[in-house]
């Protein structure tokens, strides 16, 4: 990415994104081109994409500034795809993929990565599976030849099977089962969404865990490990007509499998509230969280759903945020968490509280209520929307600034949005939001049948 | 495997002498170096070779040729004060990020030291904690402050547009102070309520009790969770004789980083730090690393436990002292590390995790410090 001095505007910057079809490549392979660019205060995204034959979608994004790129390989599969018995595949694939393929050793993606030098890692969530490292420039060969090995031909034995079935328990235990909080907000953010693919956790259960069988990991690869259902992105000291050649050649002959999944949209109706009292053994103070069922990412309400939840709550002077912290001294910590539950079609805006030693939940509450009486009332004002504008602002250009950010964000955008400059285009509509929209929005979401938790130290 | 060797080794007695020296004035010299004395642990080589596989892989594809990286350069200068400024120019966004860093730390008062960062935010001579928040706030921006063991850090990210305005709020949080003491309770009631939080997280109390046993009484590396009587203890009157002691220009420097240039920055510090008053140097109390003289190993391996009901887990932590990062031997010691438990294709990981399955993860780390870090295995 390369930053254009002249085009610098700082203020009322707007993001500009255009589409340019090129030619198309002499080459089989390759059965669609072209270039996508955002521009956003002097920052720009020039993105050139390729889609192979067999459905890859592949985004590049030279710059040059470091002789090292960042890889994201994204796959449109996360908990949400899993069916009733078999919770936890998704994430326990993601380990599954680093068991060796046909000419990759078990534990051969560590090794060869970390031993050039660079660093990698995988993530799961209830929409998708990632796949990130960040190598010298000179190493894209390895990091194309290990991603499409695997996607080839993974490796899926009894053995291999066994040993991550048991790393993946001890993950569970490690970082949900003996964490404070987690399991209970697990519990609760999955009855939210009970009867969607969002009513479970992506860890899933140790019993379905346990119960399941090679073949049904085997069925899983086949199904949603194919090339129309992936996203690669690469940013950084890379040339665009190398790396098309060598996708080419690494990923080109992999054959296409059948059509994704499409997924259906879901009822966000909350007809009562959903209140809840868990005790919990490990922890040693409240946590209290109060949600809404809201909008999924993709409705046009969720821009300002996010900066009215974020003018309450984000940063100490934040309306609610001040009065519990600063003022009345009711909390520790007072945070909006936003994506905690659902996923991107189901989408929920939730507060999390921390009280102090002695303060109640009808504290806390209390003013809670009135805070979101007074918006509903009165919305907010225009200095607070231009606040909350700021904070997104520089997240947006922060989370830009590093190879790493820019591929991960061009994944997520091409993957659940079709739009890999989606975090320009997104930052305009935040831009656009108005206190009258906020005033809506608080109106329309905000009711009294909210989702309600309730942490408490078991005595 | 590797790990048998390794308690042996550092089983064995070693008596570790401190050289004391002046600190504070020496900026990055590392005040304390350490020389190992009586015998020397001597680990025998383990296999190099990866672990045997029937199956014959291929060779990944070889590297191209290597390109060269030019690393920014950092320019440096000092105001009259005293402070120095360095400057690392990154221009990929428009964004600037600068840390004023102060040579003091919870090393030179467990408490007060991180109260009083805390505190640099809660109201100075001329703004209250509100008028502070929503100024940074309403550019997007953030400024935090924290104390360290060794040093104390106030901490600004901003649009580079908004960076004069960030280093001016820095500049008098770290200067004018007003700690008053409504926010000093506060932060006390909220520092307690947190105590109950971080005593329920099961890899910390491992951590905190391995520190604990393994460094001499007293030492500042090895303290247990504070109690509520000693943190209700602190007074107004500790924070502001630290703040007047330790948060000096000539004590201290300045980091800017992000799409700025020397010229700019020089603007930037001197308008927001040019004012600060410096210190007579020898009023900068020693370091309280320097009563230390000798660190000793335990006898025989110790096993030391944490009785956490309801624990679906174990969480083990397994070492011992090690050296200061001013050690000559500290490169080699941290290479040695790579290789055992840096990262996933350390040894640890890939005879524990991968080809037994014992544990989701296990590690080994030297921690870094003026005095004798830890080397310590995690899992």
């Amino acid at each position: 990415m390369s930053r254009m001095s002249s085009l610098r505007r700082w203020m009322g910057a707007a993001a500009l994104v255009t589409t340019t079809a090129l030619p198309l490549s002499a080459r089989a392979e390759v059965a669609e081109e072209g270039e996508k660019k955002g521009e956003l205060m002097g920052i720009e995204m020039k993105i050139r994409h390729f889609t192979l034959a067999n459905g890859m979608r592949v985004f590049v994004l030279e710059d040059h500034s470091t002789p090292m790129f960042s890889m994201h390989l994204g796959y449109g599969v996360g908990s949400r795809d899993e069916v009733e018995g078999r919770t936890g595949f998704a994430h326990f694939f993601e380990h599954m993929m680093y068991k060796g393929s046909a000419n990759v050793p078990d534990g051969g993606h560590f090794r060869y990565v970390l031993g050039a030098g660079g660093k990698m890692n995988a993530f799961t969530t209830a929409d998708r599976t990632q796949y990130h490292c960040v190598l010298p420039s000179h190493y894209l060969d390895l990091a194309l030849w290990l991603e499409s090995d695997r996607l080839d031909s993974l490796a899926v034995t009894e053995e291999n099977f066994e040993n991550q079935r048991q790393a993946v328990l001890e993950e569970k235990a490690m970082r949900i089962d003996n964490v404070p909080y987690t399991g209970a907000l697990q519990s609760f953010f999955s009855d939210v969404w009970a009867g969607t693919g969002y009513g479970h956790s992506t860890i899933g259960s140790a019993a379905d865990l346990n119960a399941a069988k090679v073949e049904d990991v085997k069925a899983f690869f086949d199904k949603y490990y194919v090339p129309n259902n992936a996203v690669l992105a690469i940013v950084g000291d890379v040339d665009y007509e190398e790396v098309k050649a060598k996708v080419d050649s690494t990923f080109g002959d992999i054959p296409r499998g059948e059509a994704p999944p499409k997924h259906e949209p879901i009822d966000h109706t909350q007809d009562k509230p959903l209140e809840r009292t868990v005790a919990d053994p490990l922890a040693q103070q409240p946590l209290y969280l109060v949600g809404w069922k809201t909008v999924p990412e993709n409705h046009p309400d969720r821009h300002a759903v996010e900066i009215m939840m974020n003018a309450l709550l984000r940063g100490d002077s934040a309306r609610i945020t001040r009065i519990l912290q600063d003022e009345k001294k009711l909390v520790i910590a007072s945070v909006p968490i936003g994506s905690a539950s659902g996923g991107h079609d189901a989408g929920s805006a939730m507060a999390a509280f921390i009280p102090m030693p002695g303060k109640t939940f009808d504290d806390i509450n209390a003013v809670i209520n009135g805070e979101i009486a007074t918006v509903k009332k009165s919305g907010i004002t225009a200095k607070e929307l231009s606040k909350a504008v700021n904070q997104i602002t520089v997240d947006t250009v922060t989370s830009l600034g590093t190879n790493d950010g820019r591929a991960d964000l061009i994944v997520t955008g091409a993957l659940l949005y079709d739009d890999p400059t989606i975090v320009l285009s997104d930052l305009d509509k935040y831009r656009k939001v108005t206190v009258a929209d906020i005033k809506r929005v608080a109106n329309k979401y905000l009711t009294d049948n909210r989702l309600v938790l309730q942490v408490t130290p078991k005595k | 495997m590797t790990t048998t060797k390794l308690i042996a080794a550092a089983s064995v007695a070693l008596s570790l002498t401190l050289v004391p020296a002046c600190k504070k004035e020496k900026g990055t010299e590392p005040p304390l170096t350490v020389t190992p004395t009586g015998t020397t642990a001597q680990t025998d080589a383990p296999p190099t070779e990866p672990r045997v596989k029937e199956t014959v892989y291929p060779d990944p594809p070889a590297p191209g040729p290597r390109k060269p990286v030019n690393f920014p350069q950092a320019e440096t200068f000092t105001l009259p004060n005293g402070l120095a400024v360095y400057v690392v120019r990154n221009a990929e966004v428009p964004t600037i990020t600068t840390q004023l860093v102060m040579r003091c730390g919870s090393m030179d008062a467990e408490f007060v030291a991180p109260f009083t960062a805390s505190m640099l935010g809660e109201g100075t001579a001329s703004r209250s904690k509100a008028k502070i928040d929503e100024a940074i706030e309403f550019v997007g921006g953030r400024i935090a402050a924290g104390a360290g063991l060794h040093s104390t850090t106030v901490w600004s990210h901003v649009l580079a547009k908004d960076a004069k305005l960030a280093m001016v709020l820095m500049a008098d949080e770290a200067m004018n102070p007003t700690f008053p003491a409504t926010a000093l309770q506060k932060l006390k009631d909220q520092t307690k309520g947190a105590l109950g939080y971080n005593k329920s997280q099961p890899d910390l109390l491992a951590s905190v009790l391995f520190d604990h046993v393994v460094y001499p009484e007293g030492h500042p590396y090895g303290r247990l969770f504070p109690t509520p009587e000693q943190i209700d203890a602190i007074s107004v009157d500790d924070l502001r004789e630290f703040h007047e002691t330790f948060y000096k220009p000539n004590n201290a420097y300045l980091i800017i980083s992000g799409d700025v240039d020397t010229a700019k920055a020089k603007s930037l510090a001197e308008r927001a730090f040019g004012r600060w008053a410096k210190a007579d140097t020898d009023k900068l109390p020693a370091n309280p690393l320097n009563k230390f003289k000798s660190y000793a190993h335990p006898k025989a391996l110790t096993v030391h436990l944490v009785d956490r009901p309801g624990s679906t887990q174990t969480h083990i932590r397994l070492g011992n002292l090690a050296i200061a990062r001013g050690h000559e031997d500290w490169v080699g010691l941290q290479v040695a590390n790579a290789i055992l438990g840096d990262d996933a294709t350390g040894r640890l990981f890939q005879d524990l995790r991968e080809e037994r399955g014992l544990t989701y993860g296990i590690y080994s780390s030297i921690e870094e410090g003026q005095a004798p870090g830890t080397f310590v295995v995690a899992t």
